[in-house]
């Protein structure tokens, strides 16, 4: 009789573990975990393996792209520097979040696009990135640098940089990042 | 079953047949299983189809679309397309009305050929072109409107008729089952239809004439 008691117990255990485990897991682990870290434009701010410094963005709504192209939107170039802490390396995704919390990835399709670049540990390269975003987006945007891809499962950590927009009257043109000399940013 | 448990069952059932009002409650609560499996059963009935007229702004979820017309070409061009293939498009507007960006060709169920159209791939779009730019999209940002063709290969259409039927599913907003902390946009069983006039391929898709 004992015997039969000491089975049912084990059994309920075994069960109110696994409830336990599969409440923590969709409550905490599986919820976006990850750290955000907060910088502002024109200083250095380090997240995970990376040192990043944003230097400004410009939006219009046209862009040189060989041609001139128009968006129905509006094209948005952010200038940023950055660098590792270890190797070199490249950050998984950059992107834009604006004040309702929309999120504004690379666009494909322009031939200038400049993807996000590889950098060297304390070796700083200054580029430009593309986006293209919804008109009503541009006064409140942030840029969030994502050194891994957000997986739900794993902790990680972003960094956000509120940014200024200014307003350009030329199309806005990308360019290539290059390596900067020790001390520039 | 035990003697005692046999002599309750014939008490209980005694007592359920003993008068007419009981009899015949007992014979319609067993007839209840009956009219449900006759009647479909309690699965949801799947809504019917909606049509919306050509140029009607239309909620899919997803997107605000307004679907515009179709073509049927062997000259569309996008760089690394594969050349020699008869396309069939539809001319539509989307706005992503979510709060990330789609991925208009590997996670979106929105649109579907008929069944009829001789289709080399999937249901949904193997490509899906900017007319402004007439280059791929790649991805439909939050908020912003784009006049895009959606693309499918197909075989067939040779003679196209003055009207094609695009199907348009609604979507909603879905958790993954399979990866907690995952959403995306899932086709529901709910959708509209709308015959698309046919028309001339926009010349910003096309490939330059020799």
């Amino acid at each position: 009789m004992s015997r039969r008691w000491a089975v049912a117990a084990l059994l309920s255990a075994a069960v109110v573990a696994g409830g336990v485990a599969n409440a923590i897991d969709d409550r905490y682990v599986a919820s976006g975990w990850h750290t955000v870290e907060r910088g502002e434009e024109g200083a250095d701010v380090r997240v995970a393996n990376f040192q990043v410094h944003v230097h400004g963005a410009v939006t219009s709504t046209r862009l040189e792209d060989g041609d001139v192209v128009t968006s129905p939107g509006a094209f948005v170039v952010v200038d940023l520097s950055y660098a590792t802490t270890d190797a070199w390396d490249s950050p998984e995704e950059v992107v834009l979040i604006d004040g309702a919390g929309r999120e504004f990835g690379e666009p494909s399709g322009f031939g200038s696009a400049a993807r996000a670049w590889e950098a060297g540990p304390d070796i700083w390269s200054r580029g430009t990135l593309l986006f293209e975003v919804s008109a009503d987006a541009v006064d409140d945007l942030t840029l969030e640098f994502r050194p891994q891809s957000p997986d739900a499962r794993l902790p990680s950590a972003v960094l956000r940089v509120p940014l200024t927009v200014t307003a350009a009257t030329e199309p806005l043109t990308v360019g290539r990042a290059r390596i900067l000399a020790e001390g520039e940013r | 079953m035990t003697e005692p448990g046999a002599i309750t069952a014939r008490t209980a059932l005694a007592f359920l047949l003993a008068t007419w009002p009981r009899r015949l409650l007992l014979s319609l609560l067993l007839l209840v299983p009956v009219v449900v499996a006759v009647s479909g059963g309690f699965r949801p009935a799947e809504p019917p189809p909606r049509e919306v007229p050509a140029e009607a702004v239309t909620d899919t979820g997803s997107y605000l679309v307004v679907p515009r017309a179709y073509f049927v070409s062997d000259r569309v061009d996008a760089g690394s397309l594969d050349e020699g293939f008869r396309w069939v498009g539809a001319l539509v507007q989307i706005t992503n009305q979510g709060t990330v960006p789609i991925s208009v060709v590997f996670e979106d169920q929105t649109f579907e050929l008929p069944d009829e159209v001789p289709n080399e791939d999937g249901p949904n779009p193997y490509e899906v072109l900017r007319l402004d730019t007439g280059t791929r999209l790649g991805s439909a940002q939050p908020g912003v409107t784009y006049e895009v063709a959606l693309l499918w290969r197909t075989s067939g259409l040779e003679d196209p008729p003055d009207e094609l039927t695009l199907t348009m599913n609604q979507t909603a907003w879905t958790r993954w089952t399979i990866e907690a902390g995952y959403y995306s946009w899932r086709a529901t069983a709910d959708s509209f239809l709308v015959d698309l006039p046919l028309t001339e391929a926009p010349d910003s898709i096309l490939e330059e004439e020799e």
